[in-house]
């Protein structure tokens, strides 16, 4: 859970911002209304104009957030169908935009971020004044790991009026570039603009799943902990906001209660990285079968993935190094990951892999990369710790391992006392 | 002879298209449907769960089931599920819940992604109604799997003695009870788990006791076809007893394999018949045509897999099927050919016992001594030969050990999948050298009958060459079938 929430922050920013913004733009009637209404009023909209470009582009809209709030990938093929037939009818012009814009959100989903850029980039072309491409492309060239570039779309982004809110996906960059207390105070402007838009519902439940992720990584449990506790209040049963409760409870060592709350986050979508957390739960309380049980389904899923081209590679990757399984396809994995993005979080995953099959060497200079922005993140500072360690570099993994344990003594339910027990060796061995 | 070979190719193309397909909605759902009937004295609710690879994988975790059908724990799982599923199917009248008695129940477990099982539940609920008569309005929640993506759908009907007033769900489905996933831009999957239906009785209507209906007639799904054996490998981590069993259902499902057309059997039998063959050959030939049969599996998989990494699996099985169909059918065509070129030299031979026609390995011979010439130096049958017809016979690999291996490789067990395919290969040869065997005891017996022995023999070997043919051009078709104009 802690694993993807982190990694996939950024995806999940442009995926926030663009169904918020069209959502608040064009559905302004349909405040009231769920998900599923949303879809069937765009849906009988498109049925009365097959040629309604707009109507077609309102509908994808709607499919993007269905398939957010289901966690079903699915509905993001229909998404696409209908941008795509919005796309085919009008070829210019605003209307133009936004359908590419749409289809620039579908392929950020499915991690195609080069094509999600040169769409945006398209729709840029036909509207330059829309700020939802300057967002799209932002959050695409922070996930191809091009922060500069991003940082110039986002500031482009603040520049141009209208509904879209960029506090968050400036949150999420401040936090990258090693600033976590102005990306906090972003993130709650970026709740507030999304409460007062619309106080329930999923775009403003997953703001704020997002102000907790981020004050977890500050190791603020408690303000994480009623930052997930508000989202579920805006959209009851939402699975991250479980998972998140999930993983505040068993940082208290709450481990029964985390264990419960993981079950209840995999029965509405089992993520794989859901059942990995719950497997880490289990082994830390010692119920081995039990934890067996999910490390086994993490695999399944992983080959149904496989089979399926979609795209936990990063997710797996990290799952089998954690978890000192198949290392050489973790390796594999990881380095397939970085041919479709080379963000921090992939250099990270990288080291981490490259570490495990024994190649300290080549893990130092991809954490090199992964730490280029200086990111405070426990997970990344632990994983420098750990092969500053195994190099013999002992100055310099005392100092990366104190520090992750300084920004969150619990950042991972197994993680944070295996730091723990490596520091004080390494305080001893002095 | 048509029906057979239209059963052939039927049969042959349930195997190919069972290649690969992902749950229509998704791996991770769980789709519900509810079919309402109201009649004077009832409420029955043809209740179908169809959970996608993952949720399976779950249950099977869970419970113990074991997604087979004939196996032990699925009817103890299916009563408890059903029963367990009742107590979060609420129907109400008034303030008023009325209890749901299970009828009947069933369970299948079609092959989904990779051949991964996937589960489906059927269920016929029934509950009695309120004596009386005038409108009454039912109310249906479900309230199973909350928040979980799938297709959920509700219908309502009247039955005997009661018609609908208002209903808040369709009289039709969409989905036929869950067996097919229709969905375009402007028909997501239906997300219903509630209805209200509102319906009257006739006064008086004396409706008799309905008989127990049925379960639901539960399909697979209309996208995915079954495969046993990829079903064998899919399964989850096996124990000693069950690798043992998997082994020897490998070995059976292989001797069955034998059975079904296009596995150079036909070659082999043809040629023992034509060729004056020994149960010597017929056991050479027999393991030869398996032995490249499984290499040329091993080849292709190999192929495959180094393809697949480059390549969608989606694109590339419709080109895998392409062209094993159009070698099937080239090899079929030139045995056809040479056969039916070699009936006017046999004419010539029809009534004359020459001894070069010794070397003609594929026209019919007439001998009626049926004692064969062992003379090795003047051997009818050289191993050479042999072997070189047993490789041409057994090299196209056929879809359904492809199959299995690609599963096995894309669930990194790729040992398993190189044993099982082993043993699928003895339980083929077995029977493909069986085969062998009784056509040259077949053989000896038909040249008793001179008269028709040779007319038999002639035609035989011609059929046989169409059926591959045919069989061939059919997995072709079925390859470019979905990028035919409409």
């Amino acid at each position: 859970m802690s694993k993807h929430a982190r990694v996939g922050g950024p995806a999940r920013v442009i995926l926030a911002g663009a169904a918020l913004a069209l959502l608040t733009a064009t559905v302004v009637s349909a405040q009231e209304r769920t998900t599923d209404q949303i879809v069937r009023f765009h849906q009988s909209r498109v049925a009365a104009d097959r040629d309604d470009p707009l109507a077609h582009n309102r509908l994808a809209a709607a499919y993007i957030r269905k398939a957010r709030e289901s966690g079903d990938l699915t509905y993001y093929t229909l998404a696409e169908q209908a941008a795509q037939r919005g796309a085919d009818l009008v070829s210019r012009g605003p209307a133009a935009a936004t359908a590419n814009t749409l289809l620039a959100t579908v392929h950020v989903a499915r991690h195609e971020f080069r094509q999600a850029l040169s769409r945006a980039r398209t729709a840029l072309d036909l509207n330059p004044a829309d700020a939802a491409p300057q967002a799209v492309a932002g959050d695409a060239l922070v996930e191809l790991g091009d922060y500069d570039e991003a940082a110039r779309t986002y500031a482009r982004l603040a520049s141009l009026t209208g509904p879209r809110n960029p506090a968050g996906r400036l949150a999420w960059l401040r936090f990258l570039q090693g600033d976590p207390a102005s990306a906090v105070a972003g993130m709650r402007q970026a709740v507030a603009t999304a409460t007062a838009a619309n106080p329930i519902g999923e775009p403003t439940a997953w703001t704020r799943v997002q102000l907790g992720e981020l004050l977890f990584h500050t190791g603020d449990l408690a303000g994480a902990e009623a930052a997930y506790r508000d989202a579920l209040a805006a959209l009851p049963g939402y699975h991250a906001a479980i998972a998140g409760t999930a993983r505040v409870a068993a940082a208290r060592g709450r481990l029964r209660e985390a264990a419960d709350h993981y079950h209840k986050a995999l029965d509405v979508v089992p993520l794989p990285e859901y059942a990995a957390a719950l497997g880490d739960v289990y082994t830390r309380i010692g119920r081995e079968p039990e934890a067996r049980k999910q490390y086994a389904l993490v695999e399944y899923i992983g080959r149904l993935s496989a089979l399926n081209k979609t795209v936990y590679n990063r997710e797996l990757a990290l799952f089998l190094a954690d978890h000192d399984l198949r290392l050489p396809e973790a390796l594999e994995l990881a380095r397939k990951e970085l041919e479709a993005r080379r963000d921090i979080y992939t250099y990270d995953v990288l080291a981490w892999a490259l570490y495990k099959n024994g190649q300290a060497r080549e893990a130092q200079a991809a954490m090199t990369e992964a730490q280029r922005l200086g990111t405070q993140d426990a997970r990344l500072l632990f994983h420098a710790g750990m092969i500053h360690r195994a190099l013999g570099e002992h100055e310099a993994a005392r100092a990366a391992l104190a520090r992750a344990l300084s920004l969150n003594p619990h950042f991972h339910v197994l993680h944070a006392s295996v730091a723990a027990g490596v520091l004080a060796e390494l305080k001893a061995g002095r | 002879m048509k029906a057979r070979v239209v059963v052939a190719i039927m049969a042959m193309l349930a195997l190919t298209t069972a290649a690969a397909h992902a749950h229509p909605l998704g791996n991770f759902s769980i789709s519900h449907y509810a079919g309402l009937e109201i009649n004077a004295a009832e409420v029955t609710v043809r209740y179908v769960i169809d959970m996608a690879e993952i949720p399976t994988f779950q249950e099977l975790q869970d419970t113990g089931l074991v997604a087979d059908v004939g196996h032990a724990s699925v009817k103890p799982w299916s009563a408890g599920k059903a029963r367990a599923l009742a107590e979060r199917l609420r129907l109400e009248i008034g303030d008023r819940r009325l209890p749901l008695e299970v009828v009947s129940h069933e369970t299948i477990f079609p092959p989904g992604a990779g051949g991964l099982p996937t589960l489906k539940l059927g269920v016929v609920y029934r509950a009695a109604l309120p004596a009386g008569d005038g409108p009454l309005e039912v109310r249906y929640r479900d309230e199973n799997f909350p928040e979980r993506a799938g297709w959920k759908e509700i219908v309502a009907r009247a039955g005997a003695g009661a018609s609908l007033v208002a209903s808040t769900a369709p009289a039709t489905d969409r989905s036929r009870e869950l067996s097919d996933y229709p969905t375009d831009l402007i028909n997501s999957p239906p997300q219903d788990l509630e209805a209200r239906v509102t319906f009257s009785r006739a006064p008086g209507a004396v409706v008799a006791t309905t008989p127990s209906p049925a379960p639901p007639a539960l399909r697979p799904n209309a996208q995915v076809a079954p495969n046993a054996f990829a079903d064998l490998v899919a399964r989850s981590q096996p124990g000693v007893g069950l690798v043992a069993l998997a082994l020897l259902t490998a070995a059976v499902l292989g001797a069955f394999h034998a059975l079904e057309p296009g596995h150079g059997k036909t070659v082999v039998a043809a040629y023992l018949v034509g060729s004056r063959g020994t149960a010597r050959h017929a056991l050479v030939l027999g393991l030869v045509v398996t032995a490249s049969h499984t290499a040329g599996v091993y080849l292709l998989g190999g192929i495959t897999f180094y393809a697949s990494q480059h390549v969608v699996p989606e694109r590339l099985y419709p080109w895998l099927s392409l062209v094993s169909g159009l070698m099937i059918a080239g090899v079929g065509l030139a045995l056809f050919l040479r056969r039916f070129g070699g009936r006017g030299a046999e004419h010539g031979h029809d009534h004359h016992h020459g001894h070069h026609h010794h070397h003609d390995h594929h026209g019919p011979h007439d001998h009626g001594d049926g004692v064969h010439d062992h003379d090795h130096g003047h051997q009818p049958v050289s191993l050479r030969a042999l072997v070189a017809l047993g490789v041409s016979g057994g090299i196209i690999p056929c879809p359904a050990a492809l199959v299995v291996l690609l599963t096995a490789l894309s669930m990194h067990r790729v040992g398993f999948g190189l044993v099982l395919i082993v043993a699928f290969s003895i339980g083929l040869a077995a029977v493909l050298v069986a085969i062998g065997i009784l056509m040259v005891y077949a053989g000896r017996l038909m040249t008793r009958f001179r008269d028709d022995g040779p007319w038999i023999r002639r035609w035989l070997p011609l059929t046989s060459s169409a059926v591959m043919t045919l069989l061939g051009l059919g997995i072709a078709v079925q390859a470019v079938a979905p990028w035919m104009p409409r």
